[in-house]
């Protein structure tokens, strides 16, 4: 009589685990962080916690390789199988830098399947170095 | 299967590259063919993916039938066992690796020439970046910056921290500028931070920070030290300015910065002062010009260097030769020479413009090794000789010509017999006079002009060859008070006299002067005023000041000269002109 009423304890615990884990990220926000020799891209859920990340050099790039499109595009194609695997359907997606990367991980962001609710570029304003006067002829 | 390939990865952690070049065009076929390559055989080894593998390896055996239930549990006792395997190899790297790691990535970019100047600075920044971003990060932890952005505060939370380091030339630096600043030039340093806060990952992702290696180049040049000291400087500049330093939201984060740059360059012994002083210095120096115009000549001296990059203000330079480029004993001083030799490798042409003729320049050229082809001067080189009566083009081609006119040639003849005052008659390469006097040696052995070979009789010299320009010797008082108010009125419009030295007066053709040779010869180069400067002293070098977009007068030279010209530079016997060959020509 113990070992029944065990048996279908587990079986409900396991059902509503899986259940809830469904649930639990309809929605993350994709950071693509683009530098000329790296591509970083992470997924987080709407409150901000790391779900998955991949870079150029997680995926195995090396070099003059890790700052190509190419690299991007295998590592954005990482980090969103992943997440797309647990069910992910919406997303939006902040880009940073001016790396050669961005447009390719985009692009395979997009070729992903996952609803891209806006694409936002948050680039900072680069800064410049100090304006030395031009020196004036006698 | 998978536990034999996971150990090798464990056992060889791919090596950082540090130095990359990068590419701006899309990805070439065998890149696509290598990457594909590597991508076959990659294998994550992150924590995020390790999470959702057991994640999903739970799911997965929560939902089987009672069939494969069996082999779940066989799969998950293999997943329980490399879990294990997992944690205890890991224990020894992780002990070792509580230390912070910095990968820097120095990339040339592809535009840059393949130098290996730059390729050894891309070499030493591989030392040098780590260096100043951990002495940077010690700095970090006490809070004591008022206006620094605290974004990136505990860097101890990562395990790794990347930058990315960019040298590349005007061209690419100015398009970036012009795209994320619309500033549409170039300029030295740009810091693209790509730092998200907030994003638990183990790497902090600084960004970028591109430095022009033309620009520093130029103001490395400006400041007095090497290219590599101010490379070192801007990269400095950009990294304070990723870690949140901002020299222009306020004058209190102006000192800020510059303290903190400050203390790097000095922690780390590296030459010269940080780019916010280095700005507020030139300055003050621009305001101080105006003032002490001659002191700041004298302490402004620029440094000799190699700068492959750089390129010069001008493409020609002008130079006269008898009170310029020689000395009071008529000769170019080593430190000139080594100037004409500087300025020549940097791709700036000089060119000689004198009264005396080609044989004579060359000779003087020889003695300090800068005559022949690869020289200074040669008889395939232009310039403009014989106050301008003989212009030499490219390859050394004559360009121009033009003869004195036979009778007033013949009248000079007659009266440097009748009055026993030496004459010379300059007749393309040769010299030509009517009899031997000390002072017509002194043409030769002092101011190197050819010897001068003496003629039977004024038709001998007269039918010899076509006469260009003839000289009388004499006294200074002399030549001012009897000779040059004579010949002023016996040429009678058909020739002109000039006086370039004090004891010498020149019957030269009307019309024709050394401005007007270098004129011809701007015409057959076919370039602007803008692209050459002028370096003389005499009175005859006055049009070719004005007509250079900088003129330079030696102090030795005339009052006219000087007030004409843009500057007034040292004596030839201070190697005047080797001082504003460095200070002006680059």
């Amino acid at each position: 009589m113990a070992k029944p009423i065990s048996k279908k304890g587990s079986r409900k615990n396991v059902r509503i685990g899986s259940r809830k884990h469904t649930r639990k990220i309809p929605k993350g926000v994709i950071h693509v962080q683009a530098s000329f020799n790296n591509t970083i891209v992470t997924v987080t859920d709407v409150r901000g916690r790391v779900i998955s990340w991949s870079s150029a050099g997680t995926c195995g790039f090396k070099g003059t390789r890790r700052g190509t499109p190419f690299a991007a595009q295998t590592a954005a194609g990482n980090a969103i199988r992943t997440v797309s695997d647990q069910g992910m359907q919406r997303a939006e997606v902040m880009i940073k830098g001016p790396g050669l990367g961005r447009d390719a991980a985009l692009r395979a962001i997009r070729r992903s399947g996952i609803l891209l609710n806006f694409i936002r570029d948050v680039t900072p304003m680069p800064h410049n170095g100090c304006r030395s006067p031009k020196k004036r002829r006698v | 299967m998978l536990l034999p390939r996971f150990s090798y990865l464990l056992r060889h952690p791919p090596p950082l590259h540090a130095m990359a070049r990068a590419v701006t065009c899309a990805t070439q076929p065998s890149h696509f063919h290598a990457s594909l390559g590597i991508a076959t055989s990659r294998h994550p080894v992150s924590l995020p993916s390790k999470s959702s593998l057991f994640c999903r390896t739970f799911h997965a055996l929560a939902r089987c039938q009672s069939e494969e239930m069996t082999r779940r549990r066989v799969a998950g006792v293999r997943a329980g066992q490399r879990e294990y395997r997992k944690a205890r190899r890991r224990a020894p790297p992780k002990s070792k690796g509580k230390e912070l790691q910095l990968c820097v990535d120095i990339c040339i970019e592809e535009d840059l020439p393949d130098d290996p100047e730059i390729l050894s600075i891309a070499e030493l920044l591989r030392l040098n970046v780590p260096m100043a971003m951990k002495l940077v990060f010690d700095g970090l932890k006490g809070s004591r910056y008022k206006t620094r952005d605290t974004a990136i505060s505990d860097v101890g939370g990562f395990d790794s921290v990347e930058l990315s380091v960019l040298l590349c030339n005007d061209e690419f630096i100015r398009k970036l500028n012009k795209e994320w600043r619309n500033e549409d030039r170039a300029t030295d340093v740009l810091s693209m931070s790509q730092h998200v806060p907030g994003l638990k990952i183990p790497i902090l992702m600084l960004g970028d920070v591109v430095i022009s290696v033309e620009t520093a180049a130029r103001q490395a040049e400006e400041r007095g030290h090497t290219l590599l000291d101010e490379i070192r400087i801007l990269m400095v500049h950009g990294l304070l300015h990723l870690l949140g330093f901002d020299h222009e939201i306020s004058e209190e984060a102006e000192v800020e910065m510059e303290r903190e740059e400050e203390i790097l360059l000095k922690s780390l012994d590296w030459k010269g002062k940080g780019l916010i002083r280095s700005a507020f210095d030139a300055e003050t120096n621009s305001n101080f010009h105006q003032d002490s115009a001659d002191d700041e000549l004298s302490k402004d001296r620029k440094k000799e260097g190699s700068l492959r990059f750089y390129k010069p203000k001008f493409r020609y330079i002008f130079c006269d030769m008898d009170g310029t480029l020689l000395n009071s004993k008529s000769q170019i001083s080593s430190t000139t020479a080594n100037a004409l030799r500087e300025a020549s490798s940097r791709g700036v042409k000089i060119v000689i413009a004198t009264g005396k003729a080609r044989p004579a320049v060359i000779d003087i050229f020889k003695m300090v090794d800068l005559a022949g082809k690869d020289g200074i001067v040669s008889e395939f080189s232009p310039g403009v000789f014989l106050q301008g009566l003989l212009v030499y083009g490219r390859q050394g081609q004559e360009i121009f010509r033009s003869n004195l006119d036979q009778n007033v040639c013949r009248e000079a003849c007659l009266y440097s017999l009748e009055n026993k005052v030496p004459l010379i008659a300059f007749c393309e390469g040769r010299c030509l006079t009517l009899f031997r006097d000390p002072l017509v040696d002194s043409l030769h052995t002092i101011y190197h002009e050819p010897k001068a070979e003496v003629m039977p009789s004024v038709e001998h010299l007269l039918a010899s060859a076509d006469i260009q320009k003839m000289i009388f010797l004499d006294t200074d008082r002399r030549v001012a008070d009897t000779l040059r108010p004579y010949w002023s009125d016996a040429t009678n419009g058909r020739a002109s006299v000039v006086q370039a030295v004090p004891d010498m007066l020149e019957i030269v053709p009307v019309g024709t002067s050394k401005g007007n040779g270098v004129k011809v010869l701007l015409d057959h180069f076919e370039v602007t005023a803008k692209e050459i400067m002028a370096i003389g002293d005499g009175e005859n070098d006055v049009e070719m000041l004005e007509l250079a977009s900088l003129g330079i007068a030696l102090s030795n030279g005339s009052e006219k000269t000087k007030s004409v010209a843009n500057v007034i530079g040292l004596s030839n016997d201070e190697d005047g002109a080797a001082d504003a060959i460095y200070r002006y020509a680059f």
